[in-house]
Order: structure tokens, then C-alpha cells, then sequence
């Protein structure tokens, strides 16, 4: 058991958390064009960035696919099989894809009018694929830690989180001033954390009681190779730094996040770049640190 | 149509090793390529223990988690039910390797695909000579034949002995064993 080495590694991770910032970040430019009309540059950028990161999670996705390298028209044959979870992802990618590039484009022009069924379509199409990178590891029962109901819906608040992080982080770097009226989705951006801090500890305590390969996963998560990663980068960088930051000055502060300042601009980058960070850790922790049920008990 | 599959008698198992090596060169494998793997450990309590040698490779399972998760389709149902890889079709992506709960699947680095046990020693059952698991074993612990002719010495042997696949009805393996 020990000397089992993971199937996938930090490009299937990267593929995960890609497909997932692009969802992320088309779900929190609809929530922008809804709630926050003003934040202009904010929702362009995100509407740039989700089909960017999609074709860049794509390339990953075939980067480590050697046998589809060597042999390109064999990328055709992924669309065959039906059954497959991953070929329905690559069609879920696919028309998100199409989708949010058609809508980059109506964003580059000089008089951005976005239908709104093109909207919901993409809306749809990102939910599917932030739920999809969660289904596609968790329909392999050789893992316990993957195989469960948790995963996906883990997976789809973390990419809304990473979203908005990207979202806040471009803000705060060239648009300070949108930030001035989005105390509303600062508050929204709050409560994913929290989700995922909920769905995170659910997860590894029914993972550990789930088998002795379940336990194996989490410990090696909580208390072996991978615990520093574990603790300083996902809980503590990741999701709780987060947290201990954002409180103050969102629920407790008289004018709601009412500093503007240089130290608030920073504290936003660094805190949106950390979020990102602690959003692909996730993916890869998950990715590394499943073992594999033992057969012959 | 046969429904070919194989028994394993772990209790005269002796953990040597031939059946992996005479797979290994039938199959002409890298040094880093096993298709069978061991799992050897110790079972019961003082004083009554015993040490278990098991040998695992595909176990050709009827509902294979292989094919389904395959995108290409290079993962398939060949003739015979039997669970097959085409080699021209795979893309390398390893989805049947995190997919198979068996853990019996390598990757052949240099061609960038995944591969795995091609369940050769059916070719004795036509009277053919090679090097397979089932000829190379020093104790004749492996039986292959045809699980849907109860005749078959396969068939008798698992009724006999009471054989089971290694992991209930996970998959439906047609690999039993008797431990
Ligand atoms: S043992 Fe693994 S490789 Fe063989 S058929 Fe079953 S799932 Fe597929
Ligand atoms: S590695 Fe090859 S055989 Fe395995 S799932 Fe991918 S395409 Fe199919």
C-alpha cells in the first residue's frame, strides 16, 4: 500500500482547477451584470478569462495524454464513448467554451449587448463543468476519497471561490475603484470559504471512516507527507486567512469595508492570490493523496 | 460463445515470482511493466497465523469500470466477453488506471498507453504452447478455462474448492480464488 504512486498528478490538478476558475469566473460575471452593473471592468475581465482558462485546462487534459500527443487524431476518439464521465466533460468544455469565447467577443466589442439566453446557456454550461471535474474523479471507486457525493459539489464552490479570488485580484491590481461598490459580493466571496471549510471537514471525517485506504488518505493529508501543504497552504493561506481578515472590516466595520487605501488594495492582492493558490492545492491534494482500496482483505 | 476466466489457488501459492516473469517476456514487457502484482501478507492471529501470497492481474470483470470510463473506446469487450485495450485507439490518459479497482494496469511509458494483462493462457485451451502464468506456475495454482461449460476443469475446480473472486461482487470478476 505504501508504495502506491498516484495515477494522476499536479497537470490533472491544474486541468481541474482551470476548468474550474473558468466556471467560476463566468458564474461571478452573470452575479456582476445582475448586481453590480458598474463593475465594468471587473465582468470584461471575466468574461476574457473564462474561455482562457478553459483552453488552457484543455491543453493540460491532452499535455498529459501521451498516447493523444503522439497521435493527434486520436483526440477525435474522445468524443466516442458516451459512458465515459471524461467524455462528457470534454463536451461539457467544448460548448462552454464556444459559449464564453462567443461572448468574449461580443465583450470586446464597442457596444457589449449580451443576450441573455447566450447568459444562461453559458451559466448552465459552467455548473456542468465545475460539477463535472468533481463526477470525474468521483466515479472511480478505487478511491475512497474521491468516491463520494461530496467531491463534486467541494469542487464546484471552490471554483466559484477561485472565480471570484481572480475577479478581486485583477480589481484590486488595474480597477481599484470598482471595488468601491461590491461590498455585496465581497460578502457573497465570504461565505464560500465557510462552505468549503464545512464541505472539507465533512468530507475527510466520512472519508475516514469510510475504509482503511479512506483513513490512509486523510491522515496523509492531515498528519503525513502532504500536511504542511495541507494545513499552512489550503486550510490556513487558502481559506481561513480569508476569513480572519475579511471579518472586520465586512460585518464589524461601520461603514462596510470601507477602507480603500493602499493596505486594503494589498491586502486584497495578497489575499485573492493566496485564494487562487489554496484553490488549485485543493485540487492537487485531492489528486495525491487518495489511496486506494485494498483488495484482498 | 465461452465466458473464459481463471482460478488461483492462493493456498499453494508460493509467491515465486514465475508467473510474472514468464509474462513478462510472452508479452515482451519493460523491466518497469508488471502485469501481475503481489499482495503478500499475513493473516489470522497468534498462534494461528498463515502468510498469504496473492497474485492480482485483470480480472476481466463482466461489468468493467475499464470500459465505462474509457473516453476513446480503446478499453473493450473483445470476442468472448474478454476485456481488451486497443493499443491504436488509447490516448494515454489513464482514467481506466484510477478507474480499475484492482490497481492492475500499467502504462507503457514509451508508447504513452495503458496496458494491462491480455489474458494469453487461453491460447493452452486450444492445445497452443507459450509462456504464460498458467504454464510458468511451479504448483499448478492457476486453472483457466471455460467458466460457462460445467464440465470444464475450471468450472469443477471452483465448485470443488469454493472458489470466490477477490473482491465479492465489485465487478464481477471472473478471476476466483481460493484463500
Ligand atoms: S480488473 Fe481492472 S483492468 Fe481488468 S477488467 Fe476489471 S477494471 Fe478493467
Ligand atoms: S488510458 Fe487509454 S485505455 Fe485507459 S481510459 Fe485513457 S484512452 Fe482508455
Amino acid at each position: 500500500m505504501s508504495t502506491f504512486e498516484p495515477v494522476w498528478g499536479p497537470v490533472i490538478a491544474g486541468y481541474l482547477f482551470l476548468a474550474g476558475l473558468g466556471a467560476g469566473a463566468f458564474l461571478f460575471a452573470f452575479i456582476l451584470e445582475l448586481k453590480f452593473p458598474q463593475a465594468v471592468k471587473m465582468r470584461r475581465f471575466a468574461h476574457i478569462l473564462t474561455p482562457v482558462a478553459v483552453a488552457l485546462g484543455l491543453v493540460l487534459l491532452l499535455a498529459d495524454a501521451p498516447g493523444a500527443l503522439h497521435n493527434p487524431l486520436r483526440i477525435l476518439l474522445l468524443f466516442s464513448n458516451l459512458q465515459s464521465v471524461m467524455t462528457w466533460g470534454v463536451y461539457f468544455l467544448i460548448i462552454f467554451f464556444a459559449v464564453s469565447a462567443f461572448v468574449m467577443i461580443i465583450e470586446l466589442k464597442k457596444d457589449y449587448i449580451l443576450p441573455r439566453s447566450l447568459n444562461i446557456i453559458g451559466v448552465i454550461a459552467a455548473f456542468c463543468v465545475a460539477l463535472y471535474t468533481g463526477v470525474l474523479l468521483g466515479v472511480c471507486k478505487t478511491f475512497p476519497l474521491w468516491n463520494n457525493a461530496l467531491l463534486p459539489i467541494l469542487f464546484l464552490v471552490s471554483a466559484l471561490s477561485a472565480g471570484a479570488a481572480a475577479l478581486l485580484l485583477y480589481a484590486a491590481l488595474f480597477a481599484p475603484a470598482e471595488l468601491k461598490g461590491i461590498t455585496g459580493l465581497r460578502k457573497l466571496q465570504y461565505l464560500l470559504p465557510v462552505i468549503e471549510l464545512v464541505l472539507l471537514a465533512s468530507l475527510l471525517f466520512i472519508t475516514f471512516y469510510n475504509s482503511s485506504a479512506g483513513a490512509a488518505s486523510v491522515l496523509m493529508l492531515v498528519t503525513g507527507s502532504w500536511s504542511p501543504w495541507f494545513w499552512v497552504g489550503l486550510v490556513f493561506c487558502g481559506l481561513l486567512l480569508h476569513l480572519i481578515v475579511e471579518t472586520k472590516p465586512l460585518f464589524f466595520s461601520a461603514g462596510g469595508a470601507a477602507s480603500h487605501g493602499a493596505l486594503a488594495r494589498y491586502t486584497d492582492v495578497g489575499l485573492n492570490a493566496l485564494a487562487l493558490c489554496g484553490g488549485f492545492l485543493l485540487r492537487l491534494l485531492i489528486v495525491m493523496a487518495a489511496m486506494p482500496l485494498a483488495i484482498a482483505v | 460463445m465461452a465466458r473464459y476466466g481463471m482460478l488461483i489457488d492462493t493456498k499453494v501459492c508460493i509467491g515465486c515470482y514465475s508467473c510474472l516473469l514468464s509474462c513478462k517476456r510472452q508479452n515482451g514487457l519493460a523491466s518497469d511493466q508488471d502485469f501481475i502484482r503481489f499482495e503478500d501478507r499475513e493473516r489470522g492471529s497468534y498462534p494461528n497465523t498463515l502468510r498469504e501470497s496473492i497474485p492480482l492481474q485483470c480480472m476481466q470483470c463482466e461489468d468493467a469500470p475499464c470500459v465505462s470510463v474509457c473516453p476513446s473506446g480503446a478499453s473493450y469487450f473483445g470476442p468472448d466477453g474478454l476485456v481488451s485495450i486497443d493499443h491504436g485507439k488509447c490516448i494515454g490518459c489513464r482514467y481506466c488506471m484510477s478507474a480499475c479497482p484492482y490497481q492492475v494496469r500499467t502504462f507503457d511509458e514509451e508508447k504513452g498507453i495503458a496496458d494491462k494483462c491480455r489474458f494469453c493462457a487461453i491460447q493452452t485451451l486450444s492445445g497452443g504452447k507459450g509462456c504464460s502464468c498458467v504454464e510458468a506456475c511451479l504448483t499448478n495454482a492457476r486453472i483457466v478455462g471455460d467458466l460457462d461449460d460445467p464440465t470444464s476443469e475450471l468450472s469443477r475446480a471452483i465448485a470443488q474448492k469454493n472458489a470466490l473472486p477477490i473482491a465479492g461482487d465489485l465487478t464481477q470478476a471472473k478471476i476466483f480464488y481460493v484463500r
